[in-house]
């Protein structure tokens, strides 16, 4: 199964690694003027928060339907080899927790490759940090992610698959745009632990805001799994 | 039409799905009302229907892929449904789809590798057998495939698993006649010494014909005939009467009468039980003299698909 996985979803991991490395090339453009250091990593950070949050809605391939890279033509109009799958002594519980897996490790590995890219060639972010701190950076960012990860499944297990990417980007839009306009308190918004919020910054753990995404991330999946069950084919 | 007859196994534990008063319905929209069926251990069994008539929503209610709004269905004596009971169930079974549709970024010998692992009875003679018989090129990506051979991989991957049950949903359509041949001896042969049963729906009647030894014609989401075909065709007959003068224009058939035609003097009785009765009734009437023909499945199906 963790191989079908794979098989299922590396288009996915691929464009998600080309849509963060554009993220570096802004970064790195050549005579980019950031002002002081201070400033460099808050505007890396911010740009990699950008990059990250959307990490989740490329790789959003929970689904147990899902066999093509963002679904495009994947099963016309019926349910293309899913039948077969479900055939399998395999239970849709499985299924679904095999492909949750291996999803969020593609998250973390994205998230792993850009960080060591930038930690790596932008020597500015690197003043006045530690490999210990962003190893903290790491962990927060990945966790967070993971709580948008849990709202992508329930998209990934509820539409259609063409329609598993714009459904989960317009959601977690709009949830990047409540903090702004709404009034979001610190200790739940998973998305400034990733930014302004991140250890690289306030040399503090966001124990608070990661919870709250592992919570999210876990209600995710604990109504990805309900969906699952029920969905008739 | 009679009462549907559930002849062949007498015996529920010796069936292997069972389902009673099976219902199903989309958006209001009845799929099945009620649907009875008995599929004895070891048969080749054709589960026949027009269009729409509920075959595929029936196959996809027992393989868990459907939930049932109600009644009763078994598998191997097991209620199916629940995730664990049905992955129990699943583990004796071989599927073929209707779609025939197989993971497209996989090779032929991808597929095979990526499911034999899931059943522990997995036959490599019977994988190695029909590779070559069903000539089958290992390392050709599935979408290269054509629907022919993708139904024939999909035919030895339920082939292979060991199942003690086959569940094909129109096995045989898209494909040409000589490839349907083939899959028809394959089919016989496996029932034959394996004593696999074969649960096979089609609207191919002739595929039918040719191969089960059940039958169960499915209308508008119920089963209206079922049983071994052999009794079905020895209890279903046409009489021709002939009458020396002009035909009476009402009678008061007797049970078992289905259908009469009239055609100048001619009458063409189609009778779905009681036959000896029918003949008595008809030589009774002032200057006939009756004919019996036997029917063929087709008959029988057209007369039932009709008269609903």
């Amino acid at each position: 199964m963790w191989m079908k996985s794979w098989l299922e979803t590396r288009s996915r991991v691929t464009f998600a690694l080309l849509w963060t490395a554009s993220f570096v090339l802004l970064m790195a453009a050549p005579g980019r003027d950031m002002g002081k250091s201070s400033d460099k990593l808050g505007i890396v950070l911010s740009m990699l928060a950008l990059a990250f949050v959307f990490v989740p809605v490329w790789l959003a391939g929970s689904g147990i339907r899902t066999q093509q890279p963002f679904g495009f033509g994947s099963s016309k109009g019926l349910h293309g080899s899913t039948l077969f799958t479900l055939s399998l002594p395999v239970s849709r519980t499985r299924l679904l927790l095999v492909r949750a897996a291996l999803g969020l490790l593609e998250m973390v590995a994205v998230i792993v490759a850009l960080t060591c890219v930038v930690w790596l060639f932008l020597p500015a972010v690197r003043v006045g940090t530690g490999p210990g701190e962003w190893l903290l950076y790491v962990l927060t960012v990945s966790v967070c992610a993971s709580g948008l990860y849990g709202l992508t499944m329930i998209a990934a297990t509820l539409v259609d698959d063409a329609w598993i990417v714009p459904f989960s980007t317009v959601a977690i839009i709009l949830l990047w745009m409540l903090q702004f306009f709404g009034s979001v308190p610190a200790w739940a918004n998973i998305y400034r632990p990733m930014a302004q919020g991140s250890p690289l910054v306030t040399h503090s753990v966001p124990w608070a805001p990661m919870a709250v995404a592992l919570a999210v991330g876990a209600a995710g999946l604990l109504i990805s799994l309900r969906i699952v069950q029920r969905q008739e084919y | 039409m009679p009462e549907v007859s559930q002849r062949g196994s007498s015996d529920p534990r010796d069936c292997v799905i069972e389902t009673a008063g099976l219902r199903k319905s989309f958006r209001g929209l009845e799929a099945l009302r009620g649907l009875d069926l008995r599929v004895p251990s070891g048969s080749i069994y054709g589960f026949l229907g027009k269009n729409g008539a509920g075959k595929t929503t029936t196959i996809k209610a027992l393989m868990g892929l459907l939930r049932p709004d109600s009644g009763d269905a078994r598998i191997f004596g097991q209620p199916i449904g629940g995730d664990a009971a049905g992955v129990e169930i699943r583990r004796r079974i071989g599927f073929v789809t209707e779609d025939k549709e197989l993971y497209p970024y996989m090779t032929v010998a991808q597929v095979i590798r990526f499911t034999r692992p899931f059943f522990p009875r997995w036959r490599d003679d019977l994988e190695r057998r029909y590779l070559q018989a069903f000539e089958l090129p290992p390392k050709q990506k599935i979408p290269k495939l054509s629907k022919g051979m993708r139904s024939k991989l999909m035919l030895l991957l339920a082939i292979c698993r060991g199942a003690e049950l086959l569940i094909l949903d129109e096995p045989m359509e898209g494909l040409d006649p000589a490839i349907a041949e083939d899959v028809l001896g394959v089919l016989t042969g496996l029932a034959a010494a394996e004593g696999t049963t074969i649960f096979f729906s089609s609207h191919q009647i002739a595929d039918v014909e040719q191969i089960a030894d059940h039958v169960c014609i499915i209308d508008q989401g119920r089963a209206v005939v079922a049983g071994a075909l052999d009794d079905l065709k020895s209890q279903y007959q046409r009489l021709h009467v002939m009458f020396s003068e002009t035909p009476p224009q009402s009678v008061a058939w007797v049970d078992g009468v289905e259908r009469v035609r009239h055609d100048g003097r001619m009458l063409s009785i189609f009778a779905s039980r009681n036959v000896e009765a029918v003949v008595d009734q008809v030589q009774s009437l002032p200057g006939a003299s009756v004919e019996r023909f036997p029917v063929t499945l087709k008959e029988i199906f057209l007369e039932c698909v009709r008269s609903h």
